[in-house]
């Protein structure tokens, strides 16, 4: 499959802005690094199908699939894959926020209890 | 600081806008159960919860917005487990649990059971769901009995007394809303035991029940699910 010259520059286009984006975005501090990677691998890989159709193609031979149902398809893993990957990091951001919370209770009743020890 | 470590039993009473309830629960307390010391986790009230159980004499650990009543009841037992406290009883703040069974409670524990459940079905009490709220003690009754392999009556009651051992366990892992059936579960799965404490509940005070008819659907399903995922959890220990 060949690709027209003007949907790889529009492809090689789109990747620079997402990595520029991402760099700004890090160095601005809104983006931890442990998080761009995956941003930045997504980027990598739109790149590499890009430069290199001829993948998409291999991979819709090996599962039988019209090329842009396999496009679709692969974006879709994908899109699920960093879903999945938010729900993990927010059920961990809930468990230490939760314990965090709890030990702010206790340190402000221990620290009620030093200011009036005869309550105690 | 002394005198708290001295005693060994702690009244936990997760309170969530309970200011019409809680001074009276924790008079009743007090009375039936004097040796005890009584700590409110106050979860995240907007009205005078903190200053009526602050008022009433008791401890009050005021939790900055509102978690749940299981991350409540959580903060209560680690409470009880960094000031060394030997048994811990979570008692509703909104006066459904008589505190005159507290003392059986407490005894069932003497016997090296890890958790005492004041259950409403073991006999026949006067206590009577409605149709929805009873269908859905019946599910969970059946699937942890099954689980746990001998009967369980009353999955749902939140007035239970534990053992250092099960609140241990429990800081480690304790869901954040609708608590009581996974629990139950956790402590099989790690070997302890629990028994089930006939007891005659008052019908509440003041407030609402946690759980509306919006609510049932996602109860549920939470809480099946919480099962299911907490026989295939990894062991704590």
């Amino acid at each position: 499959m060949e690709i027209a010259i003007h949907l790889r520059i529009m492809i090689g286009f789109l990747c620079f802005s997402l990595v520029g984006i991402i760099i700004e975005l890090i160095r601005q501090n809104r983006l931890k690094e442990h998080y761009a990677i995956i941003w930045l691998l997504t980027a990598m890989s739109i790149f590499v199908f890009g430069i290199w159709p001829d993948l998409l193609n291999l991979i819709s031979r090996v599962v039988r699939l019209h090329h842009l149902t396999t496009l679709f398809l692969v974006s879709f893993i994908f899109l699920l894959a960093i879903v999945l990957h938010f729900t993990l990091v927010i059920s961990q951001l809930f468990d230490r926020n939760r314990r965090l919370t709890q030990e702010v209770a206790w340190l402000r009743f221990e620290m009620e209890q030093l200011r009036q020890p005869d309550n105690g | 600081m002394d005198k708290i470590l001295s005693k060994k039993t702690l009244i936990i009473i997760p309170a969530y806008n309970e200011e019409g309830s809680v001074a009276r629960v924790i008079e009743n307390i007090r009375r039936d159960v004097p040796d005890a010391d009584i700590l409110v986790v106050n979860d995240g009230s907007r009205d005078r919860t903190a200053r009526e159980a602050r008022q009433s004499g008791a401890m009050v650990l005021n939790l900055p917005y509102n978690m749940g009543i299981g991350s409540a009841v959580q903060s209560g037992f680690l409470f009880a487990k960094e000031k060394g406290y030997h048994f811990a009883v979570q008692v509703d703040g909104d006066g459904q649990h008589p505190s005159s069974e507290i003392p059986r409670l407490l005894e069932a524990l003497d016997s090296g059971i890890d958790m005492a459940i004041g259950s409403r079905f073991v006999q026949p009490t006067g206590y009577r769901p409605a149709f929805t709220r009873s269908l859905g003690i019946k599910v969970f009754s059946f699937l942890v009995s099954l689980i746990v392999g001998k009967k369980v009556h009353d999955t749902t009651s939140g007035f239970r007394a534990t053992r250092r051992s099960a609140f241990l366990l429990l800081t480690e892992t304790y869901p954040h809303d609708y608590p009581e059936v996974e629990a139950l579960i956790t402590l099989h799965r790690n070997r302890m035991r629990f028994v089930e404490i006939p007891v005659e509940m008052n019908s509440r005070q003041a407030g609402r029940s946690s759980i509306g008819a919006k609510n049932a659907g996602y109860y549920m399903l939470k809480v099946t699910l919480a099962v299911f995922i907490a026989i295939i959890k990894r062991r704590q220990r």
